[in-house]
């Protein structure tokens, strides 16, 4: 695979999330964009020579999930923390929310939760205290901490250790409790960096319908990640990032088709015997199907698409950039 | 209670209070200012107990070597406990969280700052029974009791708070450690170190009497101390801070009776045996410095984002 043009790619418009009406395709350059949560353009970071955010065009729709992918030092952890106001842009522009981080950061951080792919905690705090303690910080009055805490370990599952100490946690715990903290101000836009890294098999489903939770109350996430399978089946739209530069963005599907990449079929028959096979669209996925089962009439008893479609297309493209 | 006054000083209250090095240190605080109290009780144990004026003067040196000693463990002990503040948060990688949420830099350092006052206010309290003893034993009164305990909770806060800000400038602990150390190891020698320096230079060039200007042996918290505490008269030699006070004014009543930014001799002021209230000058000096320090820290604390616009 060679040389996809990342420009033709980049141009696909965000597409509607749950609460999002239809969207224009946005070749234009949106400023102050009612639909877009996030929206960069040609946002740069640079750390003395190097470039870890090279131009980036960032559009994240309100409502959608969305997934950032790429590889270690590809950039992602920057490009959150400027949306999270904690860096500040080289150059380019940046809009959270509709407010400038750099200019606006209070409005930003009032309605935005960052979870730092960096679990620091506290040495001698007990979980609810923890929470309380983030609760006061935004200003939250204390008599609504004991329903919001409640609420907020029970949503992340932690309920059974909030008079645990922070530190006495599990690796997978703090990650949920640092979701908590995130959540404590009700924020509209979540900003995840890397929050099922460290996760269990078992937690990290967990997690995921825990985000689809979230977005179905409205909120829109971003999250990063460099396990694909994974954002694959929970993101709306995805973008796709390599040494600073956004090579694709768009929902997954619409960005295989657009390359058309090819989908992995793996085929188990009766008895064991497996098969793999390529195939390009869904139409063609189905004819599989059909020859297999009605024309050949075999025993098929498993037909999947492989984990890592996504990681295909993934590889496709980054390596579509290295030749 | 605390944490809606400022939630950091209400966690940090927290967290200090399971940490066990706060009591290790309030016991070693105690243990030494137990010990020099002992010292100087046995030092004058010969004392019969009739001898009414004698005992007042122990009473006296008792309570100053208190303050001093107190005052000197402020100062070894605060750089190491407040050094860590926000470097240490730094390193845990706690401190973004905290910035990103709706609290203002200044309000982290209040917070921070506020948390390591109590923490002195509870080591001054812990003194307390020792200055009872050298109340009832004679030759102080409540007032310099008072203003004993005020000029070293004064001086703690003040360099609680300059360390705080070398914190929030730090990256990690071990530097802001060291940086507080050197700070506060500055602060002690520099005001004598200068007074040396001067008097040698001014020495070299002839000038007699040698003049010195008497802000520069104010500007030590040693000399505030005794400047707010000491009694004038000096008494015996044995109570510190009188005699380091009697040697000061003394000096200045050499120097004609100026405690001047710098050397005159175009008024003679030598009849007053009190002079300017020294240790307010020194400490309006000092109170300065530190607020030129915590409005840097207080910039540091400030996001990438947010500075620099
Ligand atoms: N504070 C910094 N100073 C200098 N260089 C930095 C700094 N932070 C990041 N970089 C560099 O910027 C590039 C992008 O880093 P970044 O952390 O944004 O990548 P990432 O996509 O989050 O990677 P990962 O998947 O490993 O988390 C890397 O080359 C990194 O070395
Ligand atoms: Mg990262």
């Amino acid at each position: 695979m060679t040389g996809h043009d990342p420009a033709t790619i980049s141009t696909v418009g965000p597409t509607a999330g749950p609460t999002a009406g239809p969207t224009a395709n946005s070749t234009e350059q949106a400023v102050d964009t009612p639909g877009l949560a996030i929206n960069t353009s040609q946002l740069c970071k640079t750390y003395g020579t190097l470039r870890a955010v090279d131009h980036v065009d960032l559009r994240v729709p309100t409502g959608s999930v969305f997934g950032l992918i790429g590889p270690n030092g590809a950039g992602k952890s920057s490009t959150l923390a400027m949306v999270a106001t904690l860096l500040r842009p080289t150059s380019g522009s940046l809009e959270v929310m509709g407010a400038d981080p750099r200019r606006m950061p209070r409005t930003v951080r009032r309605r935005m939760g960052y979870m730092p792919d960096a679990l620091g905690v506290y040495d001698s705090l007990r979980v609810d205290e923890y929470l309380q303690f983030f609760a006061a910080s935004y200003g939250i009055p204390r008599r609504e901490w004991p329903e919001l805490v409640d609420g907020l370990l029970e949503l992340v599952d932690l309920g059974v250790k909030r008079s645990a100490m922070v530190n006495s946690l599990s690796r997978g715990m703090k990650q949920r409790l640092s979701l908590a903290r995130a959540l404590v101000h009700d924020p509209e836009l979540l900003v995840l960096d890397e929050p099922a890294s460290g996760l269990d098999p078992r937690a990290r489903v967990e997690l995921r319908e825990l985000l689809a939770a979230l977005n179905r109350m409205g909120k829109t996430i971003v999250i990063s990640s460099h396990i694909l399978a994974e954002l694959e089946e929970m993101c709306s739209d995805v973008a796709i990032m390599e040494a600073g530069r956004l090579l694709a963005s768009g929902p997954p599907r619409q960005i295989f088709d657009q390359l058309g990449a090819g989908r992995t079929i793996r085929v188990r028959f009766a008895g064991g015997e497996t098969e793999t096979h390529s195939v390009a669209t869904d139409d063609e996925q189905a004819e599989l199907l059909r020859r297999l089962v009605v024309d050949e009439g075999r025993a098929v008893v498993e037909f999947t698409e492989q984990s890592g479609g996504l990681e295909q297309l993934f590889l496709t493209i980054t390596e579509g950039l290295v030749q | 209670m605390s944490l809606r006054v400022n939630p950091v000083l209400g966690r940090e209250l927290r967290e200090r209070m399971r940490n066990g090095r706060s009591f290790w240190v309030l016991g070693v605080f105690l243990g030494l200012l137990v010990l020099a109290a002992y010292l100087v009780i046995e030092a004058n144990a010969s004392i019969n107990s009739f001898d009414l004026a004698r005992l007042t003067r122990v009473g006296r040196t008792l309570f100053e070597v208190v303050v001093l000693v107190m005052l000197l463990l402020v100062f070894f002990f605060v750089p190491g406990l407040t050094a860590a503040a926000f470097a240490g948060e730094r390193e845990r990688q706690t401190l973004q969280p905290m910035q990103i949420t709706l609290l203002r830099p200044h309000q982290l350092l209040v917070g921070k700052v506020l948390a390591s006052m109590s923490f002195i206010g509870l080591l001054i309290v812990s003194a307390l029974p020792m200055l009872v003893a050298a109340y009832l034993l004679g030759g102080v009164t409540v007032t310099d009791g008072l203003a004993g305990l005020g000029i070293v909770a004064l001086l703690g806060v003040l360099l609680t708070t300059m360390v705080a800000a070398v914190s929030a400038r730090a990256r990690r602990v071990q530097s802001a450690t060291l940086t507080a150390y050197g700070l506060t190891l500055l602060i002690l020698v520099a005001s004598p170190v200068a007074f040396l320096i001067i008097r040698t230079v001014d020495q070299s060039t002839g000038n007699d009497p040698v003049r010195v200007p008497s802000i520069v042996g104010l500007l030590n918290p040693v000399t505030i101390a005794a400047d707010a505490v000491g009694s004038p008269a000096g008494g015996s030699a044995d109570a510190p801070l009188s005699a380091l006070k009697h040697a000061m004014i003394t000096a200045w009543q050499d120097d004609g009776g100026h405690w001047a930014w710098w050397p005159s001799d175009d008024q003679d002021r030598s009849d007053r045996t009190d002079p300017f209230p020294g240790w307010l000058l020194g400490s309006l000096v000092a109170g300065g410095v530190t607020a030129l320090g915590a409005w840097r820290g207080v910039r540091a604390l400030r996001t990438p984002a947010e500075a620099e616009r």
